[in-house]
């Protein structure tokens, strides 16, 4: 392990919450790195997608305020310290940077690592042309070919779209699973955040100036094509997504950009111990945190999206950093904290709004047809779960050795959650009775060849033999 | 007792061993519960590397290894279902001249014992894994080995299971084992179970199992951590392994590459899987000696990291056979790198209970208890 880094705080990610949360727990004293795996922090991976930039403090901020920045360096795993036989306090993470690897010695650890986009199966939806939000905004800035239809469900459909009309690109229809009256209906609970309402009606506009058919009450039910995508067939549905049985009709596609929602992130704090549970909100595993973002494993806390599944700061990074601050006996300004509270209530309205625009229709995964891809990766469809079921799989953990989903790059944090609804629909049991996926580094894939390094054979520690 | 209902046999534990013995006794005729607090082989019979190897195996296991190896192989005839079973050559090597040292005197004794393995040169090592990257100073080639997808076990096994009119008993954690009259009752937290007769197949656990019949038994439990990486182009096509035995390594034929050979993390039996950890450097040091053999693997990513246990007796050998001082009562576990031999072990048991003799000796474990663990069994 090569250039040790010790500090008393390590926050793991760079968006919105782990900047702020960085920044006042640098301001009350604490010796703070901020870590994240791109080279300028994450803001801009999910810019188009912030309702509100104005504060996001930046990396000069933090720096002003003493904090440190490691940016670059890829957290792939972690262990707390109390589980060596050396025993010792707080927190060990490794990162990768520059194809080396570096370990972080952190006293306190806060995971800021955010959410990740949710795709329910449809037909097609595995064709070249088909992308999630991540996959289509996530690497520079080429545009996906036109003409391009943007689906799914939340606020976040119509940020990507008007962030590709603002970009110039050839969208032609956004299919939103809500219908227009429910978006009405949530207006006054989305006033709560002034500055959000702002920017959400600016997209709305946006939209529409430039032409673009907005469809509510809709989803995709399958994309067509030969060898690449072609049209998405699309169909009328009720609020929780059952189809209306009305005609559907094709639209004309190069490309479609999926979201069904964000699901809470947090794989960090898991890997680290902290307890999780399946919550029906958010239909996803969620860290068991309080309010203040501590979990269940001392030192170890959670803001944002992964703590909380959505990214609308409500003033828990202020929060956040109040708990870290007291962990270490250094007091924050009281009137931040009350602040922080109050933002909280406020907002707390609009995150439930906006939340449920998110949520998970169960109803979408029910009709997923048999011969449709769950794990990508592995290539496992839905006959191939509900085969699983018959052969005796009774949890999500079960599944994954019985069939692969799950082992691929995502490591099961989208399709597996997926496979988990088919499950107990089958079974006839909650979600919840499917367990969760054990928790296992690496966090992030990482080549075997930046992991060793350049070595001589005399340098791997190599225990004793086998007994013979 | 309300339930009247009496199994000829309980059988607590449903990895490789439990579920064999399981198997082979309802096929023999007998009427079988079969219970886990878990899924069917989920726990080391389905998270350990699959490897098939001789030179990974005790001297005095080789025959045990060799008839489960055959087992292995043909899976779909007598398990009815397939576990991914590739068969192939195995190389064990030697970077270092202690290394050598000790590779050429375990060959030799592994051969005494029945395994064909022979020692060659580098340039042969070479033909026979092309992949091999510089620094091999000599290596033993076996041409029984091989591996299975471990994932898989489970799945196999229990649709057989069901197919031989065993109970399936999963999500049944044991709490007490008490002996009455005619038998045992089987105490779990949804109900009690009775059996004439008993086997403890609990791996780590055999343990606190024994315990229940007051006999104590200490098992060391191993935290072996794996590493597989994503899929990529063919890059091996054997198993390689290391004089010391601390590298396990294979490429299976959907692509991805398995890295395994007993370096530990941190756990134990007393910890949910979940608060397992592996230790960075450990894993490190272990895909270090992957790289070093096929160095192609640098250009592979690790997709996932994890650890599962492995039981250890005093002896580092086999605890099958009957309980002492417990008439009914059987033991069967504790195998050193078992998945190998497993099947054919568990099945030596099962012919025991069916009152046939077992072609090879079992492993009774008298001779690992003190006087007093007798005592208390007997009581």
């Amino acid at each position: 392990m090569s250039g040790d880094v010790t500090c008393d705080v390590a926050v793991v990610g760079a968006g919105d919450s782990g900047r702020r949360c960085a920044l006042y727990c640098a301001e009350a004293g604490l010796d703070v790195c901020l870590i994240d795996e791109n080279s300028h922090g994450t803001p801009d991976r999910r810019a188009w997608l912030r309702l509100d930039q104005s504060g996001t403090p930046d990396a000069a901020a933090l720096r002003r305020a003493g904090g440190r920045t490691l940016f670059s360096h890829t957290v792939w795993t972690a262990l707390a310290m109390d589980e060596l036989p050396t025993g010792g306090e707080g927190f060990w993470l490794s990162a990768m940077h520059a194809g080396r690897d570096t370990a972080i010695k952190a006293r306190a650890v806060v995971d800021a690592t955010g959410m990740g986009v949710r795709v329910v199966p449809f037909e097609g939806w595995t064709l070249p042309g088909v992308f999630d939000f991540d996959d289509a905004f996530g690497f520079g800035e080429a545009l996906p070919d036109g003409p391009i239809v943007v689906a799914g469900a939340g606020l976040a459909i119509y940020a990507a779209a008007a962030h590709l009309v603002r970009a110039g690109a050839p969208l032609t229809a956004v299919i939103d699973l809500e219908s227009d009256g429910v978006w009405r209906a949530r207006r006054g609970a989305l006033r709560a955040v002034p500055d959000a309402l702002r920017m959400a009606i600016r997209w709305l506009r946006t939209i529409r100036g430039a032409g673009v058919e907005v469809v509510p009450g809709a989803r995709v039910r399958a994309a067509r094509g030969e060898g690449a995508l072609e049209a998405v067939v699309v169909e009328s549905v009720d609020a929780e997504a059952r189809a209306l049985g009305e005609p559907e009709r094709s639209i004309a596609a190069g490309s479609l950009l999926v979201s069904h929602g964000f699901m809470p992130g947090g794989n960090l704090a898991a890997l680290l111990g902290a307890s999780r549970r399946y919550d029906e909100r958010f239909g996803a595993p969620i860290l068991n945190v309080d309010e203040r973002g501590r979990t269940s494993v001392d030192g170890l806390f959670a803001v944002g999206g992964a703590a909380r599944g959505h990214s609308v700061d409500a003033g828990d990074a202020a929060l956040c950093a109040a708990a870290v601050a007291a962990d270490f006996g250094v007091s924050v300004d009281e009137a931040t904290v009350e602040a922080a509270m109050r933002d909280r209530d406020c907002h707390a309205p609009a995150v439930a709004a906006l939340r449920d625009a998110e949520r998970l229709r169960t109803p979408l995964i029910s009709v997923i047809p048999a011969t449709t891809t769950i794990c990508a990766y592995e290539g496992v469809t839905r006959a191939d779960v509900d085969a699983a079921v018959d052969q005796g799989a009774g949890d999500v953990s079960q599944l994954k050795h019985f069939t692969r989903l799950g082992m691929g790059p995502c490591r099961g944090r989208q399709c597996g959650e997926i496979a988990a609804h088919l499950m107990a629909q089958k079974l006839g049991k909650p979600r919840s009775a499917m367990g969760l996926l054990t928790p296992r580094p690496p966090l992030r894939a990482v080549t075997l060849g930046d992991l060793v390094g350049e070595f001589s054979y005399a340098d791997i520690p190599i225990p004793a033999p086998a007994p013979l | 007792m309300t339930q009247s209902h009496i199994h000829d046999l309980g059988v607590v534990g449903a990895g490789i061993h439990g579920a064999t013995v399981a198997l082979f006794a309802a096929r023999g005729g007998m009427d079988v519960a079969l219970l886990d607090r878990g899924a069917v082989c989920r726990e080391a019979s389905g998270v350990n590397a699959g490897t098939l190897t001789m030179q990974m195996t005790r001297v005095a296991l080789i025959p045990y290894a060799l008839a489960g190896h055959r087992m292995w192989a043909t899976t779909r005839e007598w398990l009815g279902h397939d576990v991914g079973v590739v068969t192939c050559d195995g190389l064990s090597l030697a970077y270092t001249e202690a290394e050598e040292e000790l590779l050429a005197t375990r060959a030799a004794l592994r051969r005494e014992a029945g395994a064909p393995i022979a020692m060659v040169t580098p340039a042969e090592a070479q033909e026979i894994e092309p992949g091999l990257g510089e620094g091999v100073r000599a290596a033993a080639h076996c041409t029984v080995d091989g591996y299975a997808a471990a994932y898989l076990t489970g799945r196999a096994y229990r649709v057989a299971l069901a197919e031989a009119g065993v109970a399936i008993r999963e999500y049944m954690p044991v709490s007490a084992v008490e002996r009455e009259d005619d038998g045992f009752v089987i105490r779990a937290a949804t109900g009690a179970i009775r059996c004439r007769r008993l086997v403890l197949a609990g791996g780590v656990w055999l343990e606190p199992m024994l315990g229940w019949l007051g006999v104590k038994l200490p098992i060391k439990t191993l935290v072996n951590q794996l590493a597989a990486t994503q899929r990529v182009r063919p890059v091996m096509r054997t198993v390689i392994g290391i004089a010391s035995g601390l590298l396990s390594l294979k490429q299976f034929p959907h692509g991805s590459v398995v890295i395994g050979g007993g370096w530990q993390g941190l756990g134990g039996r007393t910890k949910p899987r979940e608060g397992f950890a592996l230790l960075p450097d450990r894993l490190v040091g272990n895909v270090r000696l992957a790289v070093q053999a096929i160095p192609a693997l640098r250009e592979a990513k690790l997709t996932r990291a994890w650890a599962g246990l492995e039981a250890e007796t005093a002896d580092a050998m086999p605890a099958v056979g009957p309980v002492p001082g417990v008439p009914g009562a059987f033991v069967c576990g504790s195998v050193h790198s078992g998945y190998t031999s497993g099947p054919y072990i568990a099945k030596l048991l099962a012919d025991r209970l069916l009152g046939r003799e077992p072609a090879l000796p079992l492993f009774p474990i008298d001779r690992l208890l003190p006087e007093a663990g007798r005592d208390m069994a007997a009581a």
